[in-house]
């Protein structure tokens, strides 16, 4: 099998930056392929800018100069001799039109053949594409008349509360829930507006709004050979402002029967349009299991890993696979789910004012000591957190027997992956999954504000905060004056005595 | 010898002390401590004697037992004590402002958002702290914006 790749595909340019270029390069160190990779001048004490076997400086500017310049990265790959491309996910993983060149140039390009990148591409197109296949749609309005008299008409057709979407969106960018009509106008401004700065097109669709829903996707794979296989669902049901915060496998939501239901309709549309590569098919469940099609995202997802813990296997390598041509080398029996996985999405922002994003200097990362846990991490020790990119820090995947030896690997690990030196949302992490309603598996995608109350900070104790007083007291580093006016008893101190 | 600390952007008085051994002390919050620390690793301490805990620090920030915490000496404070109170209503990073949704004069209340703007690619809304009055705007929309500074100035209504 390793020689057969090789032979097509020995080298490899990782389209991207951070936790997934680091994260497509070990599957390549582990499969015997030469990485190469791209940085932008103020990133050369990242990992992913020295880790790889060669890597190549973007230069500085805006991203349409960087990440997102189709004919510089192309340029680096022919230059460094790769075969091949992967794009990780966000920047170029779901443009078309860079696939195309790609293509074009020679190369081979990891991901679904441009066509389906259209099809999925666009929440209007798709829904179209899945009506014709008779895949379960949420009731709404996908029509080109973007007239604020039309949508507000059509929002009032549907009944409210309903959804305002960004055609072109993702990330929860471009995306308001409308309670009432008199809120309608302020929130169709306001969504337009996000996505015309962030996509560079505000053409908006509108939907029913699902109370109580669940998030529920399949990851589907499929090869050139006619085989559409999925490795089975993973909920993501906590989010904060549509932004995923935990992930899991299995979904507490599905028995065996809506499992294979969901699964296998998530087959139906992979190999209805013919896909190809790694997909994730998205669905919404109400309280009574009806689920509906969301949107496909054509690409590797974030959440990737916790599939990968329990389903043993890496769907990297299974991209590259299908990327040189092969047949996926098991069938829909052999792949089973195993234990549970628990990610939670470590962000440097405070939780506690109001999420706002933080930046500063990581003293130290932290590692976890727990058998079975996973960190997806672009930071090491010293490297500053700055405005100019995404403010996930890193992925924490903590794989147990059962769904609560998950949970308790989630706390403790959580402790261990510290991020010392810049604020971050790990302690209200911790406090998601020790509640209550996540134990019980409560899980819907209204959960954050649901149970805010039960997600409020927990002041530090008296004793806690002596510990840190002392810790303090006894650190050099901080404590510069102090040392003066208390020479000598700061010299006794200095010999830490073992007790 | 008493002694100040800002501890998550409040001021706390503690006292030190030396016991017969030599040791330092400390009473805080009426509560006298006595402690051994030893270094574990390149960011930890394990604290002993009264009080058994695992303390990571670096630079100002400390976590005990996995629970965070800033502690600094007044003169060396990085971080302003809690100032909202003020009418500035400030950039919490630097960003862009995307929308000015006030002009001078206008009246506000406490949560009227005042400023959009976007910071690490979301927006953010900022709302008036209090009732009051615009009394001035330092950016325009489409101006960049340092974090920390002054967007919005209100000046408090007498009722």
């Amino acid at each position: 099998m390793s020689t057969e790749i090789l032979s097509k595909i020995d080298k490899i340019l990782i389209a991207n930056r951070g936790e997934i270029a680091l994260r497509v390069m070990k599957t390549c160190k582990e499969m015997g392929i030469k990485s190469v990779t791209i940085y932008t001048e103020t990133e050369k004490s990242y990992p992913h800018s020295y880790l790889s076997d060669e890597s190549f400086s973007l230069g500085m500017g805006p991203l349409s100069e960087t990440y997102l310049n189709h004919e510089k990265i192309i340029e680096i790959a022919k230059l460094s001799g790769a075969k091949a491309i992967h794009p990780g996910y966000g920047f170029l993983s779901e443009n078309s039109t860079f696939a195309k060149k790609v293509t074009d140039a020679g190369l081979i390009f990891i991901g679904p053949t441009p066509h389906s990148m259209e099809i999925m591409g666009d929440k209007k197109t798709s829904k179209v594409e899945m009506e014709k296949i008779k895949i379960p749609l949420i009731p709404g309005y996908h029509g080109d008349d973007q007239s604020e008299s039309v949508l507000k008409a059509a929002a009032i057709d549907i009944g409210f509360p309903v959804l305002v979407k960004a055609s072109a969106g993702g990330g929860g960018k471009g995306m308001r829930v409308v309670w009432k009509e008199e809120e309608f106008s302020d929130a169709l401004a306001s969504a337009k507006r996000e996505a015309l700065n962030s996509f560079g097109d505000d053409i908006v669709l509108i939907e029913k709004f699902i109370q109580n829903p669940r998030h529920i996707e399949v990851q589907v794979m499929s090869d050139t050979h006619g085989n559409h296989l999925h490795f089975y669902e993973r909920e993501c049901s906590i989010q904060r402002r549509h932004q995923k915060v935990v992930e899991e496998t299995p979904s507490m939501a599905l028995d065996d029967k809506l499992r294979k239901s969901i699964c296998e309709t998530a087959v139906a549309i992979s190999s209805g349009i013919n896909y190809k590569g790694a997909g994730t098919v998205e669905f919404i469940m109400d309280a009574d299991g009806k689920f509906f099609f969301l949107e496909m995202n054509t690409r590797l997802q974030v959440e990737h890993p916790i599939t990968e813990m329990v389903t043993n296997s890496d769907l990297v390598r299974l991209q590259i696979l299908v990327a040189a041509g092969l047949e996926l080398p098991m069938k829909q029996e052999d792949i089973t789910q195993s234990g549970h996985a628990i990610e939670v999405r470590i962000y440097s922002e405070d939780p506690d004012n109001n999420f706002m994003p933080a930046i500063g200097k990581i003293g130290h990362v932290g590692s976890p000591t727990l058998n079975n846990v996973r960190l997806d991490s672009g930071y090491v020790d010293g490297n500053e957190v700055t405005i100019d990119f995404d403010p996930m820090l890193a992925k924490l995947i903590c794989w147990g027997v059962d769904r609560d030896s998950a949970i308790s690997k989630t706390l403790h690990s959580l402790n261990e992956v510290k991020f010392l030196g810049v604020t971050t949302n790990r302690d209200y992490l911790k406090r998601i999954v020790d509640t209550t309603p996540f134990r019980e598996g409560d899980t819907y995608t209204h959960f954050i504000d649901t149970y805010s109350d039960l997600l409020k900070p927990v002041e530090a104790t008296d004793l806690e905060i002596a510990a840190g007083i002392a810790s303090f007291l006894t650190s050099n580093q901080t404590e510069g004056s102090t040392k003066v006016e208390n020479s000598q008893a700061w010299n006794r101190l200095q010999g830490f005595r073992n007790i | 010898m008493k002694k100040k600390l800002i501890i998550n952007s409040n001021e706390v008085e503690i006292d030190l002390s030396l016991n017969r051994d030599g040791k330092v002390e400390f009473t805080f919050n009426g509560k006298q401590y006595s402690f051994s620390n030893r270094k574990v690793d390149a960011v930890s301490q394990y604290v002993s004697g009264d009080l058994n805990a695992l303390v990571s620090s670096f630079e100002n920030n400390f976590i005990v037992d996995g629970k965070e915490m800033t502690i600094e000496s007044p003169n060396r404070s990085r971080s302003k004590t809690n100032t909202s109170a003020g009418g500035h209503m400030q950039s919490p990073m630097p960003g862009k402002i995307l929308q000015v949704l006030v002009k001078v004069g206008d009246t506000v209340s406490e949560g009227d958002s005042l400023i959009v703007m976007e910071a690490m690619k979301m927006e953010h809304t900022i709302k008036a702290n209090s009732n009051g009055t615009v009394s001035a705007i330092h950016f325009s929309e489409g101006q960049q914006c340092a974090g920390g500074v002054d967007l919005v100035d209100l000046s408090q209504e007498e009722a």
